[in-house]
């Protein structure tokens, strides 16, 4: 019995000895110590063991510790007072990371964020840049110099009289089928586009009407737009006769500032000719069906026939007859397709209305990039979702083991480092 | 002495150089020893005496007043002991062979106690030496290796009586 309490309380003879028992315990044992002799002795020979390890001085540490000491403090307050003014902004000296990996991460997002709305708004960018030309109004043709040499001048120019006359000529040609050239020089359809910027709108017509007159031209259509706050328009389709379109076209010229101005020379000579020849065949197509409606009497059906056959005749030559003229007019007066513009008020109503509406488009196209740019976001990361969320599964597993792995080893390294 | 020790550190870490100055002289002997009896090199026991206050220093904003500030120091000490072990690892736990013999004590009453601590495992070394030289408490003890206070007590335990006998030994072929 004995033994078995010395077991135990050998252990605590030490503890005693260390001063590391509880007031009581402490107490209970100093009484035991006084009674019992095996623990006693063992007291002693612990309390010799200890004497024994105290005869291992060490000498006391050298003078200039103290000013080594001293100056890595001084050093290291130098390099404290920078972060304690960090400090005193309220963080935490570990916290670095806010002041300058924040930073990085804010202007990295703005960044990309910048980047994917610049790149997916950037057609409506383009868009907008584009209305001016798709406004611009018409193609250009072709600006073929009025001193072309076969162009009709005054003296070669093709009157109506003299293009009836010719067109005469061809007919009564019967049967002949000589097609005849023109006389004077080739048929040439004259058109001309002007757009003229004008200040005064209603004397800019006075003044074209009068030119009109004089050269004994028309207006064959004429349309005027008075859009409400901005400038007005005129657009007319005015035949001057070819002989007098130079000098028309001058004074015309005159009236404004010319925006624009195509001309287009058509040659359609050949096309007259051509329809002239057609025409004869009909006429004497038709004459000889008369003749043999004339001549024979036969069968009523086959006068039936022939007579339906005359009125076909008679009908195509009415529709040639009529293109024929129309030609000859076409050639006879040259066509000016004008436009006049209103330039004064543009200016006054222009900034401040196109300011207002440049805005206005602004902030719409502007919320419709930032929509679309949100859209196309959106649309990534749906897009590259499934792919990132796969590599995370495939990666997901092998990384944690590899983490705990990683932190099992730095955790029995500081194990082994505590428990030697 | 533990609350003025914590007082001291509150006033460190508040600033006061004055503070610091007195942490370092009530501990700068006791950290030397610590140092001295387990490394070899004196000059290398100076350095990591430096560099404990230094990280005192670094850590001051770490320290909580709960904590005794002994607990605290001899922790940074044993974690600088064990990275120096690390760095230099043949030739450093064996204070004998290398060691510059102390001034003040007699090669005698020191060689036999250094002998016979040295036939100790590193674990019954390390328990023993605590206790007796740095006088910390089975618990600062258990807290600072990381064992149980139990593991710290018959381990104690176990070494003095070992130590018992290879005392007796040493002194014994000494004299012999």
């Amino acid at each position: 019995m004995n033994r078995q309490m010395h077991t135990v309380e050998q252990e605590d003879v030490m503890a005693y000895l260390d001063g590391e028992l509880a007031p009581e315990q402490a107490a209970a044992m100093a009484g035991h110590l006084r009674e019992c002799a095996s623990c006693a002795g063992l007291a002693k020979e612990l309390s010799d063991v200890s004497q024994q390890m105290l005869a291992w001085e060490v000498e006391v540490s050298p003078a200039r510790l103290e000013r080594r000491v001293t100056e890595a403090a001084e050093a290291n307050a130098k390099r404290g007072d920078a972060s304690a003014k960090q400090k005193r902004f309220g963080s935490d000296v570990r916290r670095q990371p806010w002041p300058w990996q924040r930073w990085a991460w804010a202007l990295s997002a703005a960044g990309a964020v910048a980047l994917a709305l610049w790149g997916f708004s950037g057609t409506p960018l383009l868009r907008l840049a584009a209305p001016e030309h798709r406004d611009s109004p018409r193609e250009m043709i072709g600006y073929t110099a009025p001193a072309s040499p076969i162009a009709p001048s005054k003296d070669k120019a093709f009157s109506v009289a003299e293009g009836r006359g010719v067109a005469g000529a061809l007919v009564g040609g019967a049967g002949s089928g000589k097609v005849a050239e023109a006389e004077g020089g080739p048929m040439i359809a004259r058109t001309t586009r002007l757009t003229i910027v004008i200040r005064d709108f209603v004397d800019a017509r006075r003044r074209m009407e009068e030119i009109l007159r004089k050269y004994d031209g028309y207006a064959g259509e004429l349309t005027v737009s008075t859009p409400a706050g901005g400038a007005r328009e005129l657009s007319a389709t005015l035949r001057i006769p070819a002989a007098q379109l130079e000098a028309a076209l001058v004074e015309l010229r005159a009236l404004g500032r010319v925006e624009q101005e195509s001309q287009l020379a058509e040659e359609v000579t050949k096309q007259y000719v051509d329809l002239v020849a057609r025409l004869n065949n009909a006429r004497a197509t038709e004459r000889r069906l008369l003749d043999i409606l004339r001549q024979r009497t036969g069968k009523v059906s086959e006068v039936l026939e022939v007579e339906r056959e005359v009125s076909r005749v008679r009908e195509e030559i009415e529709q040639m007859d009529a293109e024929r003229k129309a030609l000859e007019k076409r050639v006879a007066l040259a066509t000016v397709e004008l436009k006049l513009t209103e330039e004064y008020k543009a200016q006054l109503q222009g900034p401040s209305a196109s300011v207002g509406t440049q805005m206005r488009n602004a902030v719409v196209n502007g919320l419709r990039s930032a929509a679309d740019g949100a859209i196309g976001i959106v649309l990534f990361f749906l897009g590259y979702g499934p792919s990132l969320l796969l590599w995370a599964l495939i990666l997901f597993w092998p990384a944690r083991v590899l983490w705990r792995r990683a932190r099992a080893a730095f955790a029995a390294r500081q194990q082994s480092i505590h428990a030697t | 002495m533990m609350t003025n020790d914590a007082e001291l550190m509150l006033e460190f870490q508040q600033g006061s150089r004055e503070a610091f100055a007195e942490l370092f002289a009530r501990y700068r002997e006791p950290i030397y020893r610590f140092f001295r009896r387990r490394l070899a090199v004196a000059a290398r026991a100076e350095d990591l005496v430096q560099e404990t206050f230094l990280a005192v220093l670094r850590a001051a904003e770490r320290y909580e007043p709960r904590a005794a500030f002994r607990s605290f120091l001899f922790g940074i000490a044993f974690k600088l002991l064990a990275a120096e072990r690390r760095r230099a690892r043949p030739g450093v736990e064996r204070p004998l062979e290398e060691a510059d013999p102390p001034a003040e004590a007699g090669p005698e009453t020191a060689l036999w106690v250094r002998r016979a601590l040295e036939q100790l495992g590193p674990e019954h070394r390390e328990v023993v030496m605590l206790r007796e030289y740095e006088q910390l408490s089975y618990e600062e003890i258990a807290e600072l290796l990381r064992v149980p206070a139990n593991t710290v007590r018959s381990r104690l335990f176990r070494a003095r009586m070992a130590l018992k006998d290879l005392l007796l030994a040493e002194r014994g072929s000494q004299r012999g």
